[in-house]
């Protein structure tokens, strides 16, 4: 069990790490964007007001506390953070417990001393201990600023409970299906259901008690820095044991690697986008681009249904008329303003989806099944450039559909912003995306093993310095490192031309060279 | 009988400070079933995926069909490649794998894949995900016979078969040479090897050390005397016989291995009282064993 518990361990603790100080830097990022924002007590109380808006009521709960840094950052990100770490905990509960098996490592381990209820309970521990890291660092990074011990101590726990009640229900998942891919999938419709289920009992008064069906709805109920409803807690605990309860119940009913829902025997061969390695990466891909799509699209509507109601309660706000004109805004571009805002955050996410896209390409060596393709007649460089124009072409549809979501999200809430702006918006982040596609290209040449980590490292903390570098006076050249502190506010100004065109440049000068250090080296494996 | 299949020229390959292979100088001859003999460790992989230019050789040349291997667009449309371990996309079916693979080499004769998929039993209407080691490696048998290339580049590739597909595969690359294409046969299944091979490589850290036709290393002068005394015999010591070169004592009695004239044993044997005596040519393991 100990052997189990040390190998998980270190299959996990690099994800650990980003996560809780991903989670750390987010709730000091909110912190003090709080406290530069509503500077004054004033300002704070009239944020209560945005719980008679339905669009933010649904999106980000009611209102409470939120005259505290502590209850803004639970009220304004605590949906957020729970999903982050909803998502990790449904990706690490279902790799290890089922992509091990799916892998047949698990084989290995299940071959020796260990019964596999042990190691799904191993499993289980590995994940709670990543969530009891992830909350702790999130108490430590809101108790400095909110000054709230008890406050900060609930919030820290919610955070652990709702990412422990997501590896519960991925343990379950883990056990009905075959495949680490299916097992996420469920997990992660468990979490999207969750979510719309807290939406549903946000959108009235007279709904609220349906927040109770929905994890995501306990935070609501548990008001950290407010009521400090300690019993709250309880629930999270019960229902995550029970659901545990379940996954070894059903795994002591089915054999190592089968599953409790299968859909073996033969299969209809569909001969689609077999016939070149392009259209064949288009077919290894599809399914994930569709997921990424409905997901972005999905934040965009929302933000989009949200930016008029948003901008009316700030317009009506001294000190944020103060931010504005700071900012060269009037009080006519506050709308569009937040357009701008928004569109960089969903450009950040799509660079996340650019570095995943070659990170994807690294994969397909490092499980040597690339082997199969380039002892053919084909290139390395037909091969990889045929995965460059995919990801060109799938970076293009994220940034048009995001577009597009943002305006009819606005339309339906008669935000008076056009399509053309709401495109314009997304598409300003481009060279953004591109940049750091590049520098995933380039590391898949120099270091294949690290495809991922540096683009995305590079993606966090930057979006982070273009935030706090100003916030903290920090010197223009150290803020200036970050590519989003070069973009112009689109559609209130004009692109940043020159700055977008270097940014081009540079994205291509690194992918051309993670394509000539690619053909130069070894293929290696995982 | 025109360029050689393959041909290397000191090719050397290093990862950081170990040297996988160094020097290798070596042509197979069209036509030839080439086995390339090490244990685990020796170069053998590393010789294959260096020639398919998976990986970049440190120094030295290589040429298949007389091209050079850098020129991938050129010199991939002679070959094939089965990996000891088979990975392939979980989510397609064995003939979606196929299909695929197939689209990219170009010149598949549909009827011979028929043929192939029949013979090694495969069940390709399967998703691969199903699939046990021993599938995954019919597919790739499949795919690299399917397009009937000059060189079949094939590094241990039935290690996940049972006996009966094993002797299917001998058949294929029997039949394969008898079209005159060359088949490189990396593997450390010594029987598989005596059955099959006209020549053979054998390498050892990353050299060469012996390149023969299988007749020729068991007609190298060496004889292994299988002795029993009588019970009252005492074994002497017969390492410092001449021409002795290994003497193992067993159950029954001693192993001498002897190269070139056995005479000096013969006349030590004489002195003892021999019961029996039998000698034979050492099988290609016992040659194995002798260069380690």
């Amino acid at each position: 069990m100990s052997a189990v518990l040390r190998l998980y361990a270190r299959l996990t603790r690099r994800g650990v790490l980003l996560l809780a100080l991903g989670i750390a830097a987010y709730v000091l990022v909110e912190a003090i964007s709080y406290v530069q924002t509503y500077p004054d007590e004033a300002s704070r109380l009239r944020l209560a007001e945005f719980g008679d808006q339905p669009a933010v009521r649904m999106l980000q709960g009611i209102p409470h506390a939120v005259e505290t840094v502590g209850g803004f950052v639970a009220w304004d990100g605590g949906w957020f953070m729970q999903s982050i770490i909803g998502v990790w905990a449904v990706l690490t509960t279902s790799r290890l417990l089922r992509g091990e098996e799916e892998s047949g490592r698990a084989e290995l381990v299940g071959a020796g001393p260990v019964p596999a209820s042990q190691v799904t309970n191993a499993g289980l521990l590995i994940v709670l201990a990543g969530c009891v890291a992830t909350g702790l660092a999130a108490f430590a990074a809101v108790v400095i600023p909110s000054g709230d011990a008890i406050g900060a101590a609930l919030f820290g726990m919610a955070l652990i409970g709702f990412g422990a009640m997501m590896a519960a229900a991925t343990a379950v998942a883990s056990q009905l299906v075959a495949t680490r891919r299916h097992a996420a999938g469920l997990g992660a419709a468990f979490l999207g259901v969750a979510f719309v289920l807290r939406m549903i009992a946000n959108s009235a008064d007279d709904r609220l008690w349906v927040g109770w069906l929905s994890p995501f709805g306990w935070m609501d109920q548990l008001r950290p820095f407010g009521d400090n409803n300690v019993g709250v807690l309880a629930v999270y605990v019960v229902v995550s044991a029970a659901l545990v309860g379940i996954a070894i119940a059903l795994q002591a009913r089915r054999d190592l690697g089968a599953a409790l829902i299968t859909r073996e025997g033969d299969v209809r061969a569909r001969p689609l986008l077999l016939k070149t390695p392009i259209r064949f990466a288009w077919r290894l891909t599809w399914g994930v681009l569709l997921a990424w799509a409905v997901g972005t699209a999905f934040y965009s509507f929302f933000m989009g249904s949200l930016m008029k109601a948003m901008g009316e309660v700030l317009a009506d706000d001294p000190a944020y008329e103060q931010y504005m004109d700071l900012l060269g805004l009037t009080r006519e571009d506050v709308t569009i303003g937040m357009v701008a805002f928004m569109s960089v955050i969903v450009g950040l996410v799509i660079s996340l989806y650019a570095a995943w896209r070659i990170g994807a390409v690294r994969a397909e060596e490092s499980a040597e099944r690339a082997e199969h393709l380039l002892t053919r007649p084909l290139t390395r460089e037909r091969w990889l450039g045929g995965h460059l124009v995919l990801a060109l072409l799938s970076v293009v549809l994220l940034v048009v559909v995001n577009g597009l979501a943002t305006w009819i999200g606005g339309a339906i809430t008669d935000a008076g912003v056009s399509a053309a702006d709401a495109v314009a918006a997304v598409a300003n982040g481009l060279p953004v995306i591109l940049l750091f596609g590049g520098l995933a290209v380039a590391m898949f040449g120099l270091a294949p093993r690290l495809t991922i980590a540096v683009p995305v490292g590079g993606v966090v903390v930057s979006y982070i310095l273009s935030f706090i570098g100003p916030a903290l006076d920090f010197p223009g050249w150290l803020t200036g490192i970050s590519p989003f502190y070069h973009l112009a506010l689109v559609p209130v100004d004009d692109y940043a031309l020159t700055q977008g065109l270097v940014m081009m440049g540079v994205a291509f000068a690194t992918t051309a060279l993670g394509v000539v250090a690619f053909h130069r080296r070894d293929l290696v494996g995982a | 009988m025109g360029e050689p299949a393959i041909r290397t020229k000191g090719l050397t390959k290093h990862f950081g400070d170990v040297v996988a292979l160094d020097g290798l100088t070596l042509e197979v001859q069209q036509g030839e079933i080439f086995g390339f003999l090490g244990p685990n460790g020796a170069g053998k992989s590393t010789t294959i995926r260096l020639l398919l230019s998976l990986i970049r050789p440190t120094a030295g040349e290589a040429w298949l069909m007389g091209i050079p291997i850098a020129d991938v667009k050129q010199a991939h449309p002679h070959v094939t490649y089965v990996p000891g371990d088979v990975a392939l996309w979980p989510q397609l079916t064995g003939t979606e794998t196929l299909d695929l693979l197939g689209n990219i080499s170009g010149n598949v004769d549909a009827a011979f894949r028929e043929e192939l998929v029949e013979r090694l039993q495969l069940d390709p209407s399967k998703r691969v995900r199903s699939y046990s080691k021993g599938n995954r490696q019919k597919i790739a048998l499949v795919a690299a016979f399917m397009t009937r290339p000059d060189v079949l580049l094939l590094d241990e590739p039935t290690a996940g078969l049972d006996p009966l597909m094993e002797e299917i595969f001998q058949s294929l690359a029997r039949e394969a040479t008898a079209r005159g294409q060359t088949v490189f046969l990396s593997s450390h299944i010594l029987d598989e090897v005596e059955d099959l091979c006209s020549k053979v490589a054998i390498l050892r850290e990353g050299h060469l050390v012996e390149v023969a036709t299988l007749d020729q290393l068991q007609e190298l002068d060496t004889t292994i005397f299988d002795i029993q005394l009588e019970s009252e015999g005492v074994l002497p010591s017969f390492d410092d016989v001449d021409g002795v070169i290994s003497a193992d004592a067993n159950a029954d009695g001693v192993r001498v291995t002897v190269k070139g004239s056995p005479a000096p044993l013969l006349q030590v044997l004489s002195t003892l009282p021999v019961r029996q005596l039998r000698t034979h040519t050492p099988s290609l393991e016992e040659i194995f064993l002798s260069y380690y």
